[in-house]
């Protein structure tokens, strides 16, 4: 190749270069803040599940609360601690005080 | 004249002026562009205008981080935090722009009287952080920012609820509205519960949401969860009981604290009253206090196996030694002592059934002077327990230079010393774990903790067995006496000490303390009332029954298995 065209086909070729690194950083640019947005959303629904977790957490003893089990089993199952005669105590032969 | 000559008649000049023109307009464009990117300035410079420029974009947001929790052995919670909204004001832009239908509506909102909140907001032109409303539902919030009201923004916080309420209300304690520990062990675990709120810059679009993130200056440190020793059933249990005895007896007050044998755990501490550390609206301080750990009492009868177990050990006394408590009544120096009736010669379990004054009076006399302060110093009296509890009492254990007899006899049964209740359980907790002390937990661990030897193991196990006496028929303690299992306990009936110095003669604090069963205990149960008007107030009528309940509870939720059954239904089976 003559001298001219060696400069001329190396700075076209930097050009280029120069023009798809400056494409590729806009298409980066625009994954990163895509990727972003998912990231925001992805933390804003966590935590909205720590919310509602606590909330049922929250709910969850309240359904549960020694008050409530002892009334339903006292009044709506008809339930109540078995007296001392009623008690029949197994031991097995391993574990016999 | 040609062509030519009319061209060359324009002059040079005028060529190179016009290209000079347009060249120096991009040399000025290119010096400009530099002043503002590049070149330093005193004024305005680049580094000025970059800096306005992130200040139109960067934003500060916050991370945000909870509280941790706290939870009973079993996970059940007992204090949560969850997230709600304050609204606030920025009065400098909002000013004037809220119309009076604006703020009607939003007083709607957030149910507040609108006359009050107008008033509120011309009262505070110049405010920019106004609290319009404090910790909101996230869903009320919602409704509000719906408004579009200008310069209403909504702040997230965490509000504490206690799921537990009244019933564990003083041990967990409180937070402010800050969310700050300021009773309990709110109080005493704030550092490793309260989160640390995170920061980061983002960079927002011009509706607010967020593009990127530039940096993150702090990461959010979430609050450590804590986790109790508590049994919350076993704590239902006491505070149910407590509350049904303090009611039935028009007591004044009381308290509970179980602990487990094996470890050392506080399994229960319920004290009475109480409050809903729900709504504070009307919160009494004496409510919040934890009597359990807090208040002091002379602990009457209920020492009594302490200083017999001082006489076992002074080798004077043993099991079989006979003293005679007759006629019922003894006089040292200007005190007289007194039994409900003359018992005639008891053995050292005869004393501590019927909790005679005299026998107990004449023993103590026969020891050397230190010697049961000595034991009750081991016992843990006078020194405070150690469970992390903010206001926690040593007690008071005094010395004395000179022991005179009736100093010596008060020890002895149990005045002119003060311990906390959950100092006595400790002392019990000594006498059921073979006379090894253990330290108190109230955080569940899995580790076992090193039992320290504070008393021999024969005469503590002796006195244990004679304590089953007393929840015997004949004892003072018949009520007791657990279904299924057996028990071994000592009342305890003491005066009320008086603001004014002395005893009110008419007025006494109830005590029951115990442990079950008598061999392998596994619960030890303290019950305190404090002053019962109604129906009784001897530590046998007042305090016993509550401790046979709560004991009782605990055992069965321990699946411990009963020891104290009829012969008959007690099946030995082959392997099973």
């Amino acid at each position: 190749m003559s001298w001219p065209a060696r400069p001329l086909l190396a700075s076209t070729l930097l050009w280029l270069a120069v023009v798809g690194s400056a494409l590729a950083v806009a298409v980066v640019s625009f994954d990163c803040r895509a990727a972003y947005a998912q990231l925001a959303e992805l933390q804003r629904s966590g935590e909205q599940h720590q919310e509602q977790y606590r909330y049922l957490l929250l709910e969850q003893s309240a359904y549960g609360s020694m008050q409530r089990v002892e009334s339903v089993a006292a009044d709506r199952l008809a339930m109540r601690v078995a007296s001392s005669s009623e008690v029949t105590v197994v031991y097995s032969a391993a574990v016999t005080p | 004249m040609s062509r030519r000559d009319k061209v060359a008649a324009v002059p040079r000049w005028r060529f190179v002026l016009l290209v000079a023109l347009l060249a120096s307009m991009p040399a000025a464009l290119l010096v400009k562009v530099a002043t503002l990117q590049v070149l330093p300035s005193e004024q305005r410079g680049f580094d000025f205008l970059q800096d306005q420029g992130d200040r139109r974009t960067i934003r500060e947001e916050q991370l945000p981080a909870y509280r941790g929790e706290i939870t009973d052995r079993n996970g059940a919670p007992l204090a949560v935090s969850t997230p709600v909204s304050t609204l606030l004001a920025n009065m400098p832009r909002a000013s004037d722009r809220w119309s009076q239908p604006e703020i009607a509506a939003l007083a709607a909102i957030i149910e507040q009287p609108a006359a009050e909140l107008a008033a509120r907001l011309a009262a505070n032109p110049g405010n920019q952080h106004l609290y319009i409303a404090r910790q909101l539902p996230l869903q009320v919030a919602a409704r509000a920012m719906a408004l579009g009201l200008v310069g209403l923004r909504e702040e997230r916080e965490y509000k504490r609820y206690y799921p537990a309420g009244e019933v564990a209300a003083q041990l967990i304690g409180l937070t402010d509205i800050d969310g700050n520990g300021i009773e309990g062990l709110e109080k005493t675990y704030q550092r490793s519960l309260a989160g640390d709120h995170g920061r980061q810059q983002v960079i927002k679009d011009r509706s607010g949401r967020i593009i990127k993130s530039v940096a993150l200056l702090k990461e959010p440190k979430m609050g450590e969860p804590l986790r109790l020793s508590i049994d919350l059933r076993i704590q239902y249990a006491a505070y149910r009981a407590l509350k049904r005895a303090v009611a039935e007896h028009r007591a004044e007050g009381g308290s509970v604290v179980v602990l487990d044998v094996l470890t050392g755990e506080v399994l229960a501490m319920a004290n009475q009253p109480s409050f809903n550390p729900n709504d504070r609206a009307d919160l009494e301080l004496a409510a919040v206090r934890n009597r359990a750990v807090q208040d002091l009492i002379e602990p009457g009868s209920t020492v009594k196996p302490l200083a017999m177990l001082a006489a076992l050990e002074s080798g004077k006394f043993t099991v079989n030694s006979q003293i005679d408590t007759s006629p019922g009544f003894l006089r040292v120096d200007y005190k007289t002592f007194e039994d409900h009736s003359n018992y005639g010669t008891l053995d050292i379990a005869g004393v501590l059934k019927k909790s005679s004054n005299v026998g107990t009076t004449k023993i103590a006399l026969e020891l050397e002077p230190e010697a049961i302060r000595g034991l009750y110093q081991r016992f843990g009296f006078g020194r405070p327990v150690g469970v992390g509890l903010p206001g926690e009492s040593p007690g008071n254990l005094p010395a004395h230079r000179r022991w005179d007899d009736v100093t010596r006899a008060n020890y002895a049964f149990g005045y002119g010393l003060q311990v906390s209740t959950l100092q006595l359980a400790n002392a019990y907790l000594i006498l059921a774990n073979h006379g090894r002390e253990l330290p108190l937990a109230l955080l569940k661990t899995d580790v076992s903790a090193e039992s320290l030897v504070v008393a021999d193991s024969v005469a503590s196990d002796a006195i244990r067995r004679m304590l089953s006496g007393v929840v015997e028929e004949g004892g003072t303690g018949r009520r007791g006496r657990l279904e299924g299992y057996s028990s071994a306990g000592k009342t305890g009936t003491v005066h009320k000490a008086a603001s004014t110095g002395g005893y009110h003669s008419d007025r006494y604090i109830s005590v029951f303390a115990g442990m079950a069963p008598v061999e392998q205990s596994r619960i030890v149960t303290v019950v305190v009332v404090d002053d019962p008007r109604a129906g009784g107030y001897f530590g046998g009528e007042a305090a016993a029954p509550v401790f046979a309940d709560v004991t009782a509870t605990a055992l069965r939720l321990l699946q411990v298995p009963p020891d104290a059954l009829a012969p008959a239904t007690q099946l030995a089976g082959g392997g099973l």
